[in-house]
Formats: C-alpha cells, sequence, structure tokens
C-alpha cells in the first residue's frame, strides 16, 4: 500500500521535460505556514490535513511562488469547454429575440442580451441573424445557472467584442492550442504575421475565426494553425515556409 | 427501540432527506428502530399459485417479491445435448414505479430488471444449486426447460436478495410430472409428480455502505437497507453465501473503497445471515 | 505513434497492457486498451446537455452504454453497464458539473478473458484523456481459481473455462475496492487473497497512467 512519502517521491520522479506529470489523486504538497492557492484542476474538501486537497485533472503540474505564496494549477488538454466567467468566446447564434441563444460549445447554450451591443438602445438594434457569428465575454459562467454573453465591457465599448459579419472561417482546435494562440511568444503566430496580413479571433472555446484577403491565404493560415499544435518552434517556422512557398 | 418522530421531525425529513438520514446514521440508529446490523424480518411462503409447477412469495420488510416456476418440454441444444434449461426473468411490476425515471411511489432502480436477472442467473449457475443434466428426459430427444419468472410486486430495499429467495424456494418447491418416452413421443403422467434434485443453494444479503466521516477509513456498514437508505449510501455490496457457507458472489457497486477488513466483517455477517435463511427455508418446506 | 507499452515489472502475472488515447476524434476523451488479444475501445462525451428527464440539479448523470463484439444487447452487457456506471459515479465529481450529463461507450472489440479488466482500464484512460475532474485514478485484475486451489491472474477465455471462481477487483490507486464481481464457487481466504494480490498491482498502474498521461503532454513540444 501506498503511504504518503513514497507518494511524492512517484510525483516528482516522472517528468517530461523537467516537467511534473500529475494524476487525479495526487496530493497537493501543502507546506506549513505557507499561504495556498489553488487554481484549475485541483480540488480541496477543505482543510488543511494531508490528502484533503488533491489535484483531479490529469497534466503538467504548474506552480507560481510568490510573496510567500504559492499556487498551484494544472496544464491540461481539453476538448469540450466548461464556461468560465470571463473568457472570451466565439459562438453561433441559434435563436433571435429579445435574448439570442448562442451556442458556445459547452453543455448548455450562452444567452445574450440583444441590448448587451455597444451603442444598442431599444430602437437601434444590432441586426443579427441565425447562424450568425459573435465574438463576447462570458459574464455568468456559474455551472447551476445558464452561462451569459456580453459584448461590451464595463464601460459600455466594445473593446474588440460583437459580431464577425466579415467573410472568413471558423477552425476549431483543443482549448490548449487556443491558450497557446494567445500567449505573445507564439511561434506560429509570429510566423505567419511575417508573411500575411490577416485578421484573427481566438475564442477560449476551442473556436478560432479566421479573414485573410485571398481564399488561398486562408486556407494556408487555417492549415498552419491547425498542424502547429504538436511542432516545435524550428519545424513550424519550416512549415510556414514552405507554406508561403506554394 | 423506534425513533418517535414530531411533526418538524417529519417537516425537516421532507425537505433534507439526505441530511435527517445522515444525521440518524452517524448517531448510531436508524430511522426504524433497527441497529446497523439487524436485518428486517423475512416472510416465506411457497407453493401459494396452484398453476404454475412451484411458487414462492417473500416479503422483507416492505419489499414483495414473487416466483413461480413452470415446467415445458423441449428440445434440448446440439451443442450440449444433455442438458436441460433454466429460463430465469425478473421483472417489475408497474406498480413499483418506472424502472428508469423518478416516478410517483417509486425511485430510480439500483438493479434494472435485465441485470438482476443476468446476477441471479450467474449465482444460481454458480452454486451448482441444479444440474442442468437432471433437467434432460431423453439425451438429445427430449428435455425440460424450466421457466422461472421473477415479479417484484413492491420494493423498499434489498430486492436482490429477495428475488434470490424467491427463485430458490420456487425451485425447490417445484414438481415436476414425470415423463417416459413411449415409440419416440413423450408420455406425460400427471398424477406422479416429483421434486426437482438440488444441490447447494444460494442466499443473498445485502450491505449499503457510506463514508461516515471527511475521512477515508470510515465507512459505515448497513445490512438489509430500506430504500431511503441506499439511495443516501450510494454503494452497495451484495454477497450470496451458499447453504453449506461457501461464497458464490460478491459483487460491489461503487460507494467508498473498502479495505479487506471491511470486506470481512459484510462477509461475516452475510454467513450468519445465510444460516438464519437456510433454517427459514427448511421450516417452510417441512 | 502515440501508443503507450506497459512493460511488465510486477511479480504478478498478467499480460502486458497497450494503450492509445485520442483514438476516437469526435469524442471528447477516448482511449483503445489491449491486453493480450482482448481489446476495448471507450470514448468518453462530456459534460454534454442532460435530457430535462434525466437531469439532476446537484450533480452530473453519467450513462454508459456497453457494447458486445456481436449481437444484440442483453442482460449481460446490462450488467457490465450498471458496473462501470457505479464505477464512474464514485470516480467521477459529478458534483462539479451539476445540469449535465457525461455519456460513455464501451465497445468490446474481441474478448479474450479478462474483459471487465480491460473494460475498466479503457474507461479510466479515457476520462483521463476527458480530462473530467476524479477522484483517483483506478484499475482492475481478476482471479481465477482452478479446482486444485491454484490461482491465476488475468487468466483467458480458455482458463476462465476450467476455473471454479472468477473474482474481479476495481480497485483505487490506494488499492482499496472500489467495485467488485465475483462469480463461482469460493471461499472468504481465497477472495482475500485475490483482493491482496490486486492491492499489490495498485502502484503499478498508477505508474502505467503517468506514463500515459506523459506521453500525451509531451506531444506538445512549444
Amino acid at each position: 500500500m501506498l503511504t504518503s512519502p513514497a507518494y511524492k517521491h512517484v510525483l516528482y520522479a516522472s517528468m517530461v521535460d523537467s516537467k511534473v506529470i500529475v494524476l487525479p489523486g495526487d496530493a497537493i504538497p501543502l507546506a506549513v505556514g505557507n499561504d495556498i492557492k489553488l487554481g484549475p484542476g485541483t480540488y480541496s474538501g477543505g482543510g488543511r490535513e494531508e490528502g484533503s486537497s488533491v489535484f483531479v485533472k490529469p497534466g503538467i503540474l504548474r506552480r507560481k511562488d510568490r510573496d510567500g505564496s504559492s499556487s498551484f494549477w494544472v496544464n491540461t488538454q481539453h476538448k469540450r469547454y466548461v464556461p468560465s466567467e470571463g473568457e472570451k468566446v466565439i459562438g453561433v447564434v441559434l435563436r433571435t429575440g429579445r435574448v439570442y441563444r448562442v451556442d458556445i460549445g459547452a453543455s448548455q447554450n450562452a444567452s445574450l442580451p440583444e441590448l448587451a451591443f455597444e451603442g444598442a438602445t431599444k430602437r437601434n438594434k444590432p441586426i443579427v441573424q441565425v447562424g450568425d457569428l459573435v465574438f463576447g465575454s462570458l459574464c455568468q459562467a456559474d455551472p447551476d445557472f445558464e452561462p451569459e454573453m456580453t459584448c461590451v465591457d464595463s464601460s459600455g465599448r466594445a473593446s474588440g467584442m460583437g459580431l464577425l459579419k466579415k467573410p472568413g472561417c471558423v477552425i476549431s482546435c483543443t482549448l490548449s492550442l487556443c491558450r497557446r494562440l494567445l500567449s505573445k511568444q507564439c511561434a506560429v503566430m509570429e510566423e505567419l504575421q511575417k508573411h500575411y496580413k490577416f485578421e484573427c479571433v481566438v475564442g477560449l472555446n476551442g473556436r478560432v475565426w479566421l479573414s485573410a484577403p485571398t481564399l488561398m491565404q486562408t486556407i494556408i493560415i487555417r492549415n498552419c494553425i491547425k498542424s502547429s499544435e504538436f511542432m516545435s518552434e524550428d519545424s513550424i517556422k519550416e512549415m510556414v515556409r514552405q507554406a508561403v512557398l506554394t | 427501540m423506534v425513533l418517535s418522530q414530531t411533526k418538524m421531525d417529519l417537516d425537516f425529513r421532507l425537505l433534507f432527506p439526505e441530511e435527517f438520514i445522515k444525521q440518524i446514521l452517524d448517531e448510531g440508529y436508524r430511522e426504524d428502530g433497527r441497529s446497523h446490523n439487524q436485518t428486517r424480518s423475512t416472510t416465506l411462503t411457497v407453493g401459494s399459485f396452484k398453476s404454475a409447477d412451484g411458487s414462492a412469495v417473500v416479503r422483507i420488510g416492505g419489499t414483495c417479491v414473487a416466483c413461480g416456476v413452470k415446467g415445458e418440454l423441449a428440445n434440448p441444444r446440439a451443442i450440449s445435448p444433455k442438458d436441460g434449461f433454466i429460463v430465469l426473468n425478473v421483472e417489475y411490476s408497474l406498480v413499483t414505479g418506472s424502472e428508469k425515471l423518478g416516478a410517483i411511489g417509486g425511485g430510480e432502480k439500483f438493479f434494472s430488471s435485465q441485470s438482476l436477472t443476468q446476477i441471479i442467473q450467474d449465482i444460481i449457475h454458480s452454486s451448482k444449486f441444479i444440474n442442468l443434466e437432471h433437467l434432460c428426459i431423453e439425451e438429445g430427444k427430449i428435455c425440460w426447460s424450466l421457466n422461472v419468472d421473477v415479479v417484484v410486486l413492491s420494493c423498499d430495499g434489498p430486492v436482490i436478495d429477495a428475488c434470490v429467495l424467491a427463485a430458490v424456494s420456487a425451485l425447490k418447491n417445484a414438481t415436476l410430472p414425470s415423463v417416459e418416452i413411449e415409440s419416440e413421443k413423450p408420455l406425460v403422467s400427471m398424477a406422479t409428480r416429483n421434486h426437482l434434485k438440488t444441490g447447494q443453494y444460494p442466499l443473498m444479503t445485502s450491505f449499503a455502505i457510506h463514508k461516515k466521516e471527511v475521512s477515508d477509513t470510515n465507512i459505515g456498514v448497513l445490512v438489509d437497507p430500506t430504500d431511503d437508505e441506499a439511495q443516501y449510501c450510494t454503494g452497495i455490496v451484495c454477497i450470496a453465501v451458499t447453504n453449506d457457507q461457501k461464497l458464490t458472489g460478491l459483487y460491489k457497486y461503487g460507494g467508498p473503497a473498502m479495505t479487506s477488513d471491511d470486506i470481512q466483517k459484510c462477509i461475516r455477517k452475510a454467513k450468519k445471515q445465510a444460516t438464519i435463511l437456510v433454517k427459514l427455508i427448511d421450516n417452510t418446506m417441512k | 505513434m502515440n501508443i503507450i507499452r506497459h512493460v511488465v515489472t510486477m511479480e504478478v502475472k498478467s499480460r502486458g497492457i497497450e494503450c492509445e488515447l485520442g483514438i476516437i476524434t469526435r469524442a471528447d476523451g477516448s482511449a483503445q486498451v489491449k491486453q493480450g488479444n482482448t481489446i476495448v475501445t471507450c470514448g468518453v462525451y462530456g459534460p454534454v446537455e442532460a435530457k430535462s428527464a434525466r437531469e439532476k440539479v446537484d450533480k452530473a448523470v453519467v450513462e454508459v452504454i456497453v457494447k458486445s463484439e456481436t449481437g444484440l444487447p442483453g442482460p449481460y452487457e446490462k450488467e457490465l453497464e450498471l458496473l462501470m456506471s457505479s464505477c464512474c459515479e464514485t470516480m467521477i465529481l459529478t458534483h462539479l458539473h451539476p445540469h449535465t450529463a457525461i455519456s460513455v461507450s464501451i465497445q468490446i472489440q474481441s474478448d479474450n478473458g479478462s474483459v471487465i479488466v480491460c473494460m475498466v482500464h479503457a474507461l479510466c484512460c479515457s476520462l483521463l484523456d476527458a480530462c473530467l475532474p476524479l477522484k483517483t485514478t483506478f484499475s482492475a485484475i481478476k482471479c481465477a481459481f482452478l479446482s486444485d486451489g491454484s490461482m491465476l491472474t488475468d487468466p483467458t477465455t480458455q482458463q476462465e473455462e476450467t476455473a471454479t471462481s472468477q473474482l474481479t477487483y476495481i480497485i483505487d490507486r490506494k488499492g482499496k475496492l472500489v467495485a467488485s464481481h465475483a462469480t463461482g464457487s469460493f471461499d472468504t481466504e481465497e477472495y482475500i487473497k485475490g483482493l491482496s494480490v490486486a492491492s499489490s498491482t495498485a502502484v503499478h498502474r498508477t505508474d502505467f497512467y503517468r506514463e500515459t498521461i506523459s506521453r500525451k503532454m509531451s506531444r506538445i513540444k512549444q
């Protein structure tokens, strides 16, 4: 039977490129006197004794120590989107009316009030049809309620959100790829930007919207993004170089 | 002792059924006044259905199960020409409520009728209760096919225990007319009826298990749980013991994880309960 | 390319496990597990929208469908579904996703003994692949006792036919019993012996899952 010291040994023994892999049921190393913050992929039953706080999702352990407090979370590879408040997502309008119903790829459709657009009033409503793409942020994502979207920020500005009316295409990819596309040093985005001018909107629900001047370019960008997920930085550079030549 | 219930208790139970049961169990009691390893009274009646070759009605607390056995002449399978058949079928009566949905008057059933059928068939088969070869009349030509129909009339607790007891008692109670083969044709003489040749028979005892405290180690075990208790407990252990105290089936479905000590405690209790049920069957069959 | 072969390092004799994640592209999590000639594929979808009749306000509903290699589903498949869904319900932290449904499909592709063991491993791998919140990982082992009292672990169909009892244990990573499916004729000592053997394999299985996940995560090169 597994005792806790051996257990921790196992926890740190298995590493990929110096990354610690955690499994559901691994205990979170709670140091006494330390402030602990638990992020995604962890679960706490309350209390500070050994084993009351555990990881519940498999993935790479991430840890940040700052001013005597440590934060733990797990980097996972999801496919299914679970709404979380404040995240920006791309949805498809399924039904219009006072409140639009929007498919965001989660277990429930989100609701989007028709007045939650920049400058929208009762007289001046946005023109939205079924099938339109909309980019907005989630202002309500409690698991007990229906998720709610909005296309304005707290000051009533669109700040990039709204309907995606331009001709373009949506690609679906894993949630971790979406997060990576948004990071500042994303190799595939950097490389593509060098060669093309295009618009790109990334929703954290696994949807990426693209619009390039020509169809050919759109297809090339789409293929590059989709196949970049499991590539190293060098091979991404090579892939983009090859793609531009064709 | 039976807990006296005031109006406030009943209201609390209606609003927070789980919390109500949890608090009672934590105090070491049960709602109907039993201790944690006390079973409810079991009654058994045999031979009450005249049209069947053998029958039994079992009541365990509020659970009621009826079982009838009817023999039919059939042709044996080519693959096993020496064996007869036992065709078991378990069904929930409509009175017990819908099997899948939490309809009024009956909650969601833990065991579907099909899984009950499979488990009971496995147990009867593996306990070697009835040797299928004894059901053969003439090898490769004719044999008995015993239809064992189990109907659950009312559910309040371990349906599977009652089903096993009913099926076993009905089969022990069953008599079949003697059959002679004359010029390739079976001749059934209804006047002489014989009991089936039976071996060791299985008896089932169910336990509901629940976590007692926050820590993983404390496991509470309830013998013969009622429906409400089973709903709260989430985990079920079913142990089948033959009348000669051998195990013949051990099923655990979910609930908190158990150590071998916990399991051994359950096995000991199941064996004790089996001896009580053996006495019950013996007294009824006299 | 993404196949994990588990090297048999434990003293308990068992066929090696081979696992491939993400074999069903449209599922949220999927795995194919091979143990000898027993092959099981499992797909997990969820959390998805629950049908209003099945929806529960405090937790996710778990629906399990088991399909055998041939024929229509019968009592045998229903019993396996019961066993698998009881594992899912205890292992998945269903209260984190209320009002939703998690649907699991398990397809037995070929059965050459210890099929429940293979199903449990496929189930656990695909739940891990889907990143659903789990209490712990879990695994299974099957023991068969022969008429002379000797014990076989991970028996094939041929060995199962000669056995007097077949005991399948589903255990969590600490080696405690989560679910059990035991048939045949056996006594308490045999059952407990099997359980202690099963408990001793739990650590190895956890290593196997960790290897599987680290292989999955190592595909990200950036």
